[in-house]
């Protein structure tokens, strides 16, 4: 039993739990409704399903899912593509697919997962010390591209710098040369200029002026950034303790569930419990990256990097928007803050680490 | 990049990144803690006015009729520090501050959740009183001395009906509760140029405790989000309110209504309602028991007699009779009636004004005596229907073309017959409405356009209290001949041996007609004579050569319109032609 629990994928796994658990307690102490109306009979409802996909994802081989990653992806840009057709608009966007009048869900979320895993696939062919980087990038922008250009009609902002995100650090990683390097900076630097006159909206612009200073629009959405930071800082050290988020509760947080979950759980636990937080994420991130060096297959090593960064810059960026280090963008702290498509893809990364970490050696042995 | 590399970086810059978060959560949680912990006992952010000065309402020489001054109001915040009896003592003898509303503020603000609102001592504390308290800032913390705009109205009651004044905005400041300058045009032209006058305060943001106390902070300042106040914009008018001022005297106990306008360009001059209000009063709250007291005034202070009363026109009616029945070809210059001071129809006896009769008379010199049979057999002759025809084309019983809200009066259409008659039209009520008695009420406004229309030779005034550029051509097409009947016949009303306007007579330029119109008791037991007098009318252009204004007026209750609106009508023309003829630098 101890040496169950001390096995490397069990950490993982608890560590998931904790997030998930810790998540859950938040949502409940910031008071809804009634309980079964409430986000909290939901988002539990969501972390059932997200411990029955644990026990799939654990018993399959690691074979079964690399054959899964182009149908996967295939899959997962089809959903993108009915949820411009058929989805739900809420605030302004449309990118979510309702599941009966109860559940809805975010495509956006899953091709974040589908791109790590059609970019392992296709690397780990080309072979990871390929000189062949051109290829690499023209296939890792593709690849991107696709996705990114669809979740930018709905449009998500978040999701869509989020895969951005990502798929560069990945694709950087794993087809590194500094002149190529240099062309994407300048790329983006020149592409920068007409993306901020033409594709930002007003109101997404506006929340990248008010972050560069909130004061300047302290009803606005610099009020959000203020306020969250006011919540977090009035946690002091050892936080109101649960149930007394004054600023949650009354309603002075925006998305006080979802984006900014992570001010109400610093409120009500302090400076301690957001230490605590932090710390299982990172254990989650730089656990899974010390992994890296003693796996053999390509695949496996693109799939264990992407699905760590894919958690580390959600944590990275939601916290820091939440104390005023980044712009307010739609991006949830994965498992964490409420709502379905976030905690079940999270539970999908998470346990194909635990699977990773579990079976990498007979795969070094044996390969795939 | 190699394996152990990749592995290695990626470590390093994932630590050095989480590092940088938590040194960020550390430096908002730990050392700003106690501060954040402070703004967050139920902290929101509020919107503090800053006020701003309504536009100015001025006259067409520039004379302020309403204007906004810049007035200082006295706030008390609570100040430990504070002697309260020495504060007291100031505040109740010095500054002569009610004690009842010192022991208030004092009082309520030594609750726990007023401890840093501030309560209103006084409003407009006056010039000797600001520096009072400006040398007593130091001593006394707990004084705040906050800039506020009062509406003044120079001229009080003078024209008040148009003007307007104002009522509380329910917009209340968080901080400071409500400001003078917040409020809205309540009436009159500041209802409805209130958009314009307003202008628009400015703000600046505070962070307001959940009790509306104000939490001081140094990390979280919201000084750049101010938001600049904006004056309103002024409003010139046409009005002459010196003018006014003297016609107002010129009433004396009289109470009616008068308007002066410019012919050729339509500029209302003078527009006034007698009795009226002191919109000052409103310019500031006013309490339940002094409102009532005015709404309970017997003489309507409130009604603006130049629109919304309407009255028979009496005599001045005899003009439309008279043009009508000349152009209809129903009389002309030379056709004569003769007047036995009585006229039999149907058994009935309808009686002229003067009971021994005015002998032969002609169209003219029935204008000039008013003569009463005359204008009977003519609205015999002349039937409803053309007479309708005719008070409907010189304006009567429609809108004029003056903001305010207003009262049509009623002609005796074919509409009216068959609405309010059932068809039934009597040869008796024909005779009556055609002396300006019976279904027949006009309001001062519309008297003055039918004057205005025979003055200017057919042209309609195009009636206006703002300037503005459009110009209203329409013209009334009647005959020059008639015209000049008529217009000789009212010059004789006041300058002839036999004119009953008279009373009016100076340089024997003026032209006018007047009329009484009957006031019928409703009930004969009720007699009052001071109430049940008759009105006069008096509408009159001048020069008669060259006419430039139209003056009307009715005086209510004035038993005839000759003797109480001639004197004033008199004094009207002595202003205009020493303050707009003799000397020109004065004409617009």
């Amino acid at each position: 039993m101890i040496r169950l629990i001390r096995s490397p994928e069990a950490k993982i796994l608890i560590v998931g739990f904790l997030i998930m658990f810790s998540g859950f307690i938040n949502l409940i102490f910031i008071k809804d409704n009634s309980f079964f109306s409430s986000y909290s009979f939901k988002q539990f409802v969501w972390i059932v399903v997200s411990v029955l996909i644990f026990i799939i994802i654990t018993r399959l081989r690691l074979q079964t899912i690399k054959n899964m990653s182009i149908p996967f992806y295939v899959f997962s840009i089809l959903l993108l593509i009915f949820v411009l057709m058929f989805g739900q608009e809420i605030s302004g966007a449309k990118s979510w697919i309702k599941i009966g009048n109860f559940m809805s869900f975010q495509p956006s979320e899953l091709v974040k997962i589908s791109f790590i895993f059609v970019i392992a696939k296709f690397y780990s062919e080309l072979g990871a010390y390929s000189k062949s980087y051109l290829v690499k990038y023209s296939i890792g922008t593709v690849f991107f591209l696709v996705p990114f250009i669809l979740i930018m009609f709905q449009p998500d902002l978040g999701s869509a710098l989020m895969l951005l995100i990502i798929s560069l650090t990945v694709i950087i990683s794993f087809s590194y040369n500094k002149k190529a390097l240099i062309v994407i900076s300048i790329l983006i630097l020149a592409l920068s200029v007409p993306i901020w006159n033409y594709a930002l909206k007003d109101y997404q612009k506006e929340r990248i002026i008010s972050f560069v200073s909130p004061e300047n629009d302290p009803s606005g959405y610099g009020y959000n950034i203020i306020q969250s930071k006011v919540a977090i800082g009035s946690g002091k050290l050892t936080g109101k303790g649960l149930g007394n988020s004054s600023q949650g509760k009354l309603k002075f947080l925006p998305e006080k569930h979802t984006d900014f979950a992570f001010s109400v759980w610093a409120e009500q636990t302090g400076f301690l419990g957001s230490v605590f937080l932090i710390s299982l994420y990172s254990f989650l991130v730089i656990y899974s990256l010390l992994f890296l060096n003693k796996i053999k297959d390509n695949f496996l090593q693109v799939l264990l990097f992407g699905l760590s960064s894919y958690f580390f810059f959600h944590l990275l960026i939601n916290v820091s928007m939440t104390i005023g280090l980044f712009p307010v963008v739609g991006i949830p702290l994965l498992m964490f803050s409420y709502g379905g498509s976030s905690l079940i893809c999270g539970a999908v990364a998470l346990s194909l680490i635990a699977l990773i970490v579990r079976d990498y050696k007979d795969v070094n042995r044996l390969g795939l | 990049m190699a394996k152990s590399e990749r592995s290695n970086l990626s470590i390093l810059i994932v630590s050095v990144l989480l590092l940088v978060v938590l040194f960020r959560l550390f430096y908002i949680q730990i050392i700003n803690g106690n501060e954040y912990r402070r703004i967050s006992s139920n902290n929101f952010l509020k919107e503090v006015i800053v006020p701003s000065p309504r536009g100015s309402i001025l006259d067409r020489f520039g004379k302020e009729i309403a204007v906004s001054e810049a007035v200082v109001n006295l706030y008390y915040k609570r100040n430990p520090k504070d002697d309260l009896n020495k504060l007291k003592k100031f505040l109740i003898s010095d500054l002569q501050i009610e004690r009842r509303i010192v022991d208030k503020a004092f009082k309520e603000s030594k609750l726990y959740n007023n401890k840093n609102k501030r309560f209103i001592l006084k409003e407009n504390l006056g010039l000797k009183n600001i520096y009072r308290v400006e040398n007593k800032l130091n001593s006394f913390m707990s004084l705040e001395l906050v800039v506020d705009y009062l509406r003044v109205y120079p001229f009080a009651s003078v024209g008040a009906h148009k003007i307007g004044y104002l009522k509380s905005n329910d917009k209340r400041d968080i901080v400071y509760g409500s400001f003078l300058s917040t409020r809205l045009g309540a009436s009159g032209l500041e209802k409805i140029f209130n958009k314009r006058l307003q202008g628009s305060n400015g703000s600046r943001y505070l962070l307001i405790d959940s009790r509306g106390n104000e939490v001081l902070s140094r990390i979280v300042s919201f000084d750049r989000k101010k938001v600049q106040n904006k004056s309103g914009k002024d409003l010139t008018l046409t009005i002459d309110i010196e003018m006014e001022k003297l016609i107002y005297s010129s009433f004396g106990n009289f109470n009616g209504a008068a308007m002066v306008h410019e012919i050729k360009t339509g500029e209302i001059l003078a527009l006034l309602s007698k009795p009226s209000f002191d919109p000052n009063k409103f310019s500031k709250s006013i309490s339940v028991k002094e409102w009532n007291k005015i709404k309970k005034e017997p003489h309507k202070p409130f009604l603006n007699r130049t629109l919304l009363s309407t009255n028979p026109p009496g005599s001045i009616i005899k003009i439309v009779t008279a043009v009508a029945a000349l152009e209809e070809g129903v009389i002309n210059e030379s056709s004569q009636h003769y007047c036995r001071g009585y006229f039999e129809l149907g058994g009935r006896k309808f009686r002229c004004w003067k009971q021994g009769g005015h002998g032969k008379v002609n169209v003219v010199s029935a204008l000039i005596t008013s003569c009463d049979v005359f204008f009977y057999k003519v609205g015999l002759s002349l039937g409803i229907k053309k007479y309708s025809k005719w008070l409907k084309s010189f304006g009567f019983s429609k809108r004029v073309s003056l903001p305010f809200s207003q009262n049509r009066g009623v002609i005796p259409s074919a509409d009216f017959i068959s609405k309010y008659l059932k068809g039934k039209w009597y040869k008796g009520d024909m005779v009556n409405v055609a002396i300006g008695q019976g279904y027949l009420t006009v309001n001062t406004v519309q008297a003055s356009i039918m004057t205005s229309i025979i003055a200017s030779n057919g042209a309609y005034p195009d009636l206006k209290i703002v300037s503005r550029e459009e110009k209203d051509n329409r013209t009334l097409a009647i005959s020059k001949k008639n015209l000049s009947l008529i217009q000789k016949g009212l010059l004789g009303v006041v300058n002839d041996r036999n004119g009953t306007g008279f009373h009016a007579r100076s340089d024997g330029k003026l032209a006018g007609k007047t009329g009484t119109a009957q006031v019928i008791s409703k009930s004969s037991t009720d007699y009052n004579v001071g109430e049940f007098k008759n009105h006069g009318w008096y509408t009159s252009y001048y020069p008669f050569e060259d006419p430039k204004i139209v003056i009307t007026i009715f005086v209510e209750n004035g038993v005839s319109g000759g003797r109480s609106g001639g004197p004033i009508i008199k004094n009207i023309v002595n202003y205009y032609k020493k303050n707009y003829l003799i000397r020109p630098g004065a004409i617009n």
